[in-house]
């Protein structure tokens, strides 16, 4: 099965890198609120995965192990690499691939931990086909839903419209739970939102993950744009 | 008196709706608190009082406000 070449984005130009990978669904643009305070300090790459945003849609086998696979070649030498939900499944498998590349990651309420991912979303958002429902689907990603205005639910059917688009990410979504990430590099550390209603912040990954884990209050599955300026800070000191 | 600014967000976004203010003009607000949610094309995001002391809002819900524009003071 063949992979997508992924079309990549790049934003500053500070001498350090930073990638950030988008999550189930998503694309480069959902880190909107985090690429300009990082590019002032760091040159940011932003692919779009296959099957998401700019990228064609052959997602080989849809697991987080072929994702992280499209990437390698247009991975920059010696990056933080940032991951945010099935993102962070990916960013760890790329630190398994591309070792001496990825200098440390940052996890963003990651897949690939062995925490369940809520299967209505997985199942529900390669279906969406009116704004009622892409914003049903959005607002359950957030703990506040005034974050969630029609502009981004037409964005997300936009999204869906190009043939071949809605099969890719059914195959990414069924391989989800069965794909779980290799063991992690360091430095690690993880980010997490204590209102997740995608991927809930049990408390046996709470005390596994231990002092890496920030925890956010008030914040749904959407860290990076829920709590923006806390983010950026904590990515910005990882460089 | 500190200016409340539409952010840059991203390098192909120049302007955002205001959409919805969370405090009330003539309110206080703390340094941090969320205060307003402006909508792009791609995203809404919670901006946070860059200061503490009163608000004075200057482009209200609805309005088109360019990248680097003032939504509201801080007085």
């Amino acid at each position: 099965m063949s992979l997508s070449v992924p079309v990549w984005h790049r934003e500053g130009a500070g001498p350090a890198n930073i990638v950030l990978i988008h999550g189930f669904g998503a694309d480069r643009l959902a880190w909107v609120a985090n690429s300009p305070a990082l590019a002032a300090r760091a040159t940011v790459w932003m692919p779009d995965l296959p099957g998401h945003g700019a990228t064609g849609n052959d997602v080989g086998d849809g697991s987080a192990a072929d994702l992280a696979r499209a990437l390698v070649a247009g991975l920059p030498e010696r990056a933080l690499v940032v991951g945010h939900s099935l993102g962070g499944a990916v960013a760890m498998h790329l630190a398994a691939l591309a070792p001496d590349a990825v200098l440390g990651l940052v996890l963003i309420s990651p897949a690939g931990l062995g925490a369940a991912v809520d299967p209505g979303l997985l199942a529900d958002y390669p279906e969406l086909r009116t704004q009622a429902d892409a914003m049903a689907a959005l607002r359950s990603l957030v703990a506040r839903s005034q974050l969630i205005q029609a502009p981004m639910a037409d964005y997300v059917l936009q999204g869906l419209a190009p043939t071949g688009r809605r099969e890719a990410l059914r195959r990414v979504a069924a391989a989800v739970p069965e794909h779980f990430a290799p063991p992690v590099i360091q430095p690690c550390r993880y980010v997490w939102g204590d209102s997740d209603g995608i991927i809930p912040l049990s408390d046996d990954l709470r005390d596994r993950l231990g002092d890496a884990l920030t925890v956010l209050p008030g914040t749904g599955h959407l860290p990076q744009v829920e709590a923006f300026s806390a983010v950026n800070r904590l990515i910005l000191s990882q460089i | 008196m500190t200016d409340i600014l539409v952010p840059q967000l991203g390098n192909e976004i120049d302007e955002a709706e205001v959409t919805e203010w969370l405090v009330v003009a003539g309110d206080s607000v703390a340094e941090g608190d969320q205060v307003v949610v402006i909508t792009t094309t791609k995203m809404s995001i919670e901006l946070e009082a860059p200061a503490t002391g009163v608000l004075r809002i200057t482009a209200d819900e609805g309005e088109l406000v360019r990248v680097g524009a003032v939504l509201g003071v801080i007085e």
